[in-house]
């Protein structure tokens, strides 16, 4: 398995190299979508304190955001083509190609990240950490793997899924409490909000308290364990069934 | 010696509609074995149920050189099953030197070996040339071959081709059907599945026609040429004459008939009749010619 994650995870990147644009994206065009709310927005709402925290979970979740948006075009390319069954054939199922394609994604924007850090820290003059960023990132690739293999189980089990996932990252940016602490969050979501690991990798960049990481990393664990449970259940209803929602 | 294909009560349910329903089927290595039906029969999800993309419903026996057909032990599988369906199993982005090493590599392709496996492989399908190019550059003819050549990289036992020559003009079909001659003449066992008859009689050594999910009838082209006869008749005539000369043609012996409308009106063939003198005393005007699989087709098809 680890040597089907490399291979699938080398090729992934290779692609990504081999388009000029992406290195356009990831360099130069995200980080100045990163850097903006915070000139824009946070300045003007929030306080000092409060800007510090956000300038952290601002970065984390146009990470999060940007990844989930490069895997489900791709995730849209391969089950619309005969190359899902060919990665099936290959691997006898698709976590592999799962972990390998999202985490070499994840490592390429976390480049952007980087740039963005750079950006804000050595341009602008904000105070920034980058170890702090990278425990921040670094936490999040897990619930990023979890939450794709989930969008691929939804994508094989009721096909033409991915436009309804991407309409609900808008939900999960509120639930992860990128702009504002969980206090903040209204009562009736908090519920919701406690599952999100996003939201306690967050927390600990609002609050600054260590627990939350270990919260973060529990929760990761466990839907990794669902999520490619779930995307393993929906593969071997495709073989079975021989088809995504109701086309073949 | 292995077979290449053994097949004992294999069926599959998509629902309620069952889709393949075979009784008995063995197909021997090193030969090219042509699926031929119409839309819907069944072929596609035969070639997919062998492959292992797809698991059976019901499967007294599904082996490939003597070894189950398992989804679970693919992957440590040694005898090696290659599926071509079309080019978007390529990607774009990669050269087609990568996405050969690409599946070399998920194929566990020994690293010694790798080098020489992907140069052979292109050198088989006669791609070097453009091997430093990306997919997406291709025509489809080569993105097809380059395809082919994906599938050769990891030394398949069998090569399944879905629809091989699907979309591509004459000459690039021609370049594809020479790479499936010489696998054949490399002791690679074929299994095509096609609606071009050229491809049939060029390359196959036997054909399986399926229809409603079963094995309709099975032979080598010659053979299935026995099901319409050495010639057939053409009778153009128009629409509103249709049923009088199918009902007189009828009352001569001439059971098996098949229409084809165009711009003109309508062209019926009469297929079991070998002899031209009983058309010509009913008055028609017909064009008589050698049958060929098409025919066949049409007959199996129960058009």
């Amino acid at each position: 398995m680890v040597a089907q994650i490399l291979t699938h995870g080398r090729f992934a990147f290779l692609q990504v190299w081999k388009d000029k644009s992406m290195w356009l994206k990831v360099l130069l065009m995200l980080p100045l979508a990163e850097v903006l709310p915070l000139l824009l927005v946070g300045r003007a709402f929030l306080s000092y304190d409060q800007l510090q925290a956000f300038l952290f979970t601002n970065l984390a979740w146009c990470f999060v955001a940007s990844v989930i948006m490069q895997c489900l075009y791709v995730f849209q390319s391969v089950t619309q083509s005969a190359k899902l069954d060919l990665l099936i054939a290959a691997d006898g199922g698709l976590a592999g190609w799962v972990v390998g394609y999202c985490g070499m994604t994840s490592l390429v924007y976390m480049a952007s990240a980087a740039v963005s850090c750079g950006l804000l820290g050595l341009g602008l003059g904000y105070p920034v950490s980058p170890a702090a960023l990278l425990v921040a990132i670094g936490l999040v690739v897990p619930a990023v793997l979890a939450l794709m293999a989930v969008v691929l189980g939804l994508c094989l089990r009721w096909a033409r899924i991915l436009h309804l996932v991407n309409s609900t990252l808008d939900v999960l940016q509120v639930l992860a409490c990128v702009m504002y602490p969980l206090a903040a969050l209204p009562a009736i979501l908090r519920p919701a909000a406690v599952l999100t690991p996003l939201m306690w990798v967050n927390q600990y960049l609002w609050t600054g308290q260590g627990w939350t990481l270990l919260v973060a990393l529990g929760l990761c664990l466990v839907a990794l364990v669902a999520a490619f449970a779930w995307m393993r259940r929906c593969v071997a209803r495709y073989r079975r069934l021989g088809n995504m929602g109701r086309s073949r | 010696m292995d077979t290449a294909i053994r097949i004992s009560n294999l069926r599959k349910d998509f629902g309620a509609v069952t889709v393949l329903d075979i009784d008995a089927l063995t197909i021997e290595p090193g030969t090219v074995t042509a699926f031929i039906g119409p839309n819907g029969a069944g072929k596609t999800t035969l070639v997919k149920l062998i492959s292992g993309i797809w698991a059976p419903t019901r499967a007294k026996v599904l082996t490939v050189f003597d070894e189950p057909v398992d989804q679970s032990v693919r992957r440590r599988s040694t005898t090696n099953v290659g599926v071509v369906v079309d080019s978007s199993q390529l990607f774009g982005m990669l050269t087609v030197e990568e996405n050969v090493d690409y599946m070399a590599r998920l194929y566990h392709v020994p690293k010694a070996d790798r080098a020489e496996r992907v140069r052979a492989a292109l050198e088989a399908c006669g791609i070097t040339d453009r091997a430093h190019d990306r997919a997406w550059t291709l025509s489809t003819g080569l993105k097809q071959r380059a395809n082919i050549a994906r599938a050769l990289v990891t030394k398949p036992r069998l090569l399944l081709l879905d629809e091989p020559t699907s979309g591509l003009d004459p000459v690039s079909a021609e370049q594809v059907y020479d790479t499936i001659l010489a696998l054949r003449g490399a002791g690679i066992t074929v299994v095509a599945c096609t609606h071009i008859m050229a491809e049939v009689s060029d390359l196959s050594d036997r054909v399986l026609f399926i229809n409603h999910g079963k094995v309709v009838a099975d032979g080598s082209p010659t053979e299935l040429l026995s099901h319409v006869g050495r010639v057939v008749h053409t009778i153009r005539l128009p629409q509103d004459r249709l049923d009088q000369t199918r009902a007189q043609l009828l009352d001569h012996g001439v059971k098996r008939t098949v229409v084809r409308r165009d711009e003109q009106g309508v062209l019926l063939t009469a297929l079991d009749c070998p002899d031209s003198r009983v058309l010509e005393s009913l008055g028609f005007d017909f064009e008589r010619r050698a049958a060929d699989l098409r025919d066949a087709f049409l007959v199996l098809a129960g058009d």
